[in-house]
């Protein structure tokens, strides 16, 4: 019942925030944000009337359903559109081809695959038996968030930072434990499978329906993010929400559909929410925001996307106001130059993303496009004299780079060579810059980590183990770079007229 | 592309399907059945090539797809076969299947044994570690199975629980001086009441 609810306030909010949103995209980002929004009500519970229990989350949730709801109606009735008055066109199969059909078919196998492994194996990650999950039993029984797990200094410190994670996951698993379940692990499998649809359904917004299935297929099949799909860890939830934030506010940039703009902010404002680290995507869409608003003499959009780091300081500042903590941070908090270390990271990093075990090809097709993508955008116009220019600087950034090696010079070379293609040719040049923003500052915090006892780079250490999964939010962005750019979305379209088998509807653009 | 070009229409023409334009002006021709054909065997080959199964020759062997091909043919279907084999374990036996019958049987037992509201002592790390328990000595580990039950360690004197402990789980011998009468006939596992 209180799923059903959560669901309907997903689909109401997303759908009294604007009318730019298609039915099926709304229900496919309907239960992610469902479930952020009712952790927010759970927070505001606990800070209000001190009591999270089932019964005040199930009457908030369904009030708001109400609200949102007859908000809608109201800005229809404005639109003279009301769901009763509409007309109904014969539903679109021009998109349904035998190629989408194996591919969407391998998908909806795995998915169901991972899904029954996801329920049937109670909790047993290491760090959510020592975390989060342990708190949610906590909020579930005593019905506060401070209550006697996150008040005792023993387990907060016995814990170490998960339990200190932003408590989207936390509330989320609680919702289960107050609803008599014996484990969370659904909640799992509503963020994967609805992500599934999501990523389609964005991906459908820039490219034809074979173009966007194969990259759906292609995001899901990353072995490690997979593999996570069963366990009940923060790091997918988090990449999911940055995916729909970063997706949602290239489609907002490009065709101005306000929606677009409010979904990002929500989706960023959650996947921060769950973890701290999404505030460097925020960070990236910032600097777009700043750059178009410096360009337009308009500052609305990047105050109100400004705002989206709140929940980054509400967390801390709740934290340091109630919870017991030894801990140092594992930051050295004064600058420093280490080209060893940074040689260290980097190279660690490239193991990582190189590795088939863990993520398959997933950055190999990423860089591949990256430049390939390059390649088209300064090839097709190659008689411009900046795109001669830019060849020129591929070549001394290919020069470099076998001489001296990936190091932060030529790495961060490479991200304005490519930048720079992407701009002088009016591709998606915001998407590169988020991405590259947010990975390049996610990359050097791990150079600003301690190393004293030598967990930065051991087995199971910092970047084995964190750094890892923090790339959970890149892999998707860095295919779904490729995909998007305009040569690339433009052959699939190509691809797609050839594949037609059932003609649109007359009228249907 | 830049915020002050947005009316211009992105550049290739053709990336979109033009207003008024349908895409195809027929229904299926033999060409696009004959591409969706050969698409669709495409997609199968791409499928296929991903998750063709490798039989490793050594630990460090890695292919191409290895990644893809764990998951499938070995995560996933070893998974499958488990959950078609046991369909109806309870969590706890589910837990004792992922990790054998170890510290979560005896962790089970004092569940079961222990009221809600009880306050257990468990023996100290030293003890712990003798008897080849790893994960009872974190304090986060063994609250999440117990939970609501508080727990202590058997030295940890100066915590406010140690005198309010109701309960000690005896393992080896240990704690069994803390029963208030004499235990008649000792087990190397026990939960036993602590107040009389």
């Amino acid at each position: 019942m209180i799923f059903i609810l959560i669901f309907l306030l997903g689909l109401s909010l997303l759908a009294a925030i604007s009318r730019d949103f298609k039915g099926r995209e709304l229900l496919a980002l309907a239960m992610p944000i469902g479930l952020g929004t009712t952790t927010f009500i759970m927070f505001l519970l606990d800070r209000t009337i001190h009591s999270i229990t089932l019964g005040a989350v199930t009457g908030v949730v369904a009030a708001l359903v109400v609200v949102f709801g007859l908000l809608r109606l109201y800005s229809d009735s404005r639109h003279h559109d009301l769901p009763w008055q509409r007309k109904y066109t014969k539903p679109d199969m021009s998109w349904l081809t035998l190629v989408w059909i194996v591919l969407a078919g391998m998908t909806a196998y795995l998915a169901w695959g991972i899904t029954e492994k996801c329920l049937y194996w109670p909790p047993a990650e290491f760090d959510t038996i020592l975390g989060y999950d342990l708190l949610s039993k906590a909020v579930a029984r005593e019905h506060v968030i401070t209550n006697s797990m996150l008040t005792n200094p023993n387990i907060v410190n016995g814990c170490g930072p998960r339990m200190l994670y932003p408590p989207l996951l936390t509330l989320c698993n609680a919702i289960c434990y107050m609803d008599g379940m014996e484990s969370p692990r659904l909640i799992n499998s509503l963020f994967f499978i609805s992500w599934i649809f999501i990523m389609y359904q964005l991906l459908r917004r820039f490219v034809g329906s074979t173009g966007a299935m194969l990259f759906t297929f292609l995001t899901v099949i990353v072995p490690e993010m997979f593999a996570h799909a069963s366990f009940s860890l923060t790091n997918l939830p988090c990449a999911i929400y940055t995916t729909i934030a970063v997706l949602s506010f290239v489609i907002w940039y490009e065709q101005r559909r306000e929606g677009f703009f409010y979904l990002s902010l929500i989706a960023v404002i959650f996947g921060i929410w769950t973890r701290s680290e999404a505030v460097l995507f925020a960070g990236g869409i910032l600097i777009v925001l700043f750059y178009m608003a410096v360009r337009q003499r308009r500052f609305r959009h990047l105050l109100i996307y400004a705002t989206s780091a709140l929940p980054f300081f509400l967390w801390n500042a709740f934290l340091k106001a109630y919870v017991p903590r030894d801990q140092a941070g594992p930051f050295i908090k004064t600058a420093f130059y280490d080209p060893a270390k940074m040689k260290q990271v980097i190279a660690s990093a490239w193991e990582i993303m190189g590795s088939y075990n863990i993520y398959g090809l997933t950055f190999y097709i990423g860089i591949a496009g990256l430049i390939i993508v390059f390649a088209l955008n300064i090839g097709v116009n190659f008689s411009k004299k900046k795109n001669k220019i830019l060849l020129g600087a591929f070549l001394l950034w290919l020069l470099i780079w076998f001489v001296t090696g990936a190091n932060l010079f030529t790495l961060a070379l490479f991200a304005a060579v490519m930048l720079a293609g992407s701009y002088l040719n009016d591709d998606r040049w915001e998407f590169l810059l988020i991405f590259f923003f947010a990975w390049g500052v996610y990359t050097l915090m791990f150079y600003q980590m301690k190393n004293d006892d030598g967990s930065l780079f051991s087995a199971g250490g910092w970047m084995q183990s964190g750094y890892k999964r923090g790339l959970f939010c890149y892999a998707p962005l860095i295919l779904f770079i490729f995909i998007t750019s305009k040569w690339v979305s433009y052959a699939f379209n190509v691809l797609d007229e050839q594949l037609v088998i059932f003609k649109k509807p007359a009228g249907e653009k | 592309m830049k915020p002050a070009d947005k009316p211009k229409k992105p550049a290739p023409a053709g990336a979109r399907p033009r207003p008024g334009k349908p895409a195809t002006s027929g229904g299926p021709g033999f060409k696009a059945i004959l591409f969706n054909l050969a698409g669709a065997a495409a997609a199968g080959l791409l499928i296929m090539f991903l998750f063709q199964h490798h039989e490793p020759t050594g630990p460090a062997d890695t292919y191409i797809n290895s990644g893809y091909d764990w998951l499938l043919n070995t995560m996933l279907e070893g998974n499958l076969k488990t959950i078609e084999q046991f369909p109806d374990k309870t969590i706890q036996e589910r837990y004792v299947l992922k990790w054998g019958p170890g510290e979560i049987l005896y962790i089970d037992s004092v569940r079961k044994l222990t009221p809600e509201t009880a306050i257990v002592m468990i023996p100290p790390h030293t003890v712990l570690s003798q008897v080849g328990f790893k994960s009872c000595g974190d304090l986060p580990w063994v609250t999440y199975f117990l939970y609501p039950r508080q727990v202590v360690y058997g030295d940890s004197v100066n915590s406010p629980l140690y005198a309010k402990a109701d309960y000690v789980m005896s393992v080896n011998g240990w704690g069994l001086d803390k029963s208030p009468t004499p235990v008649a006939n000792p087990q190397p596992f026990m939960v036993l009441p602590l107040k009389k």
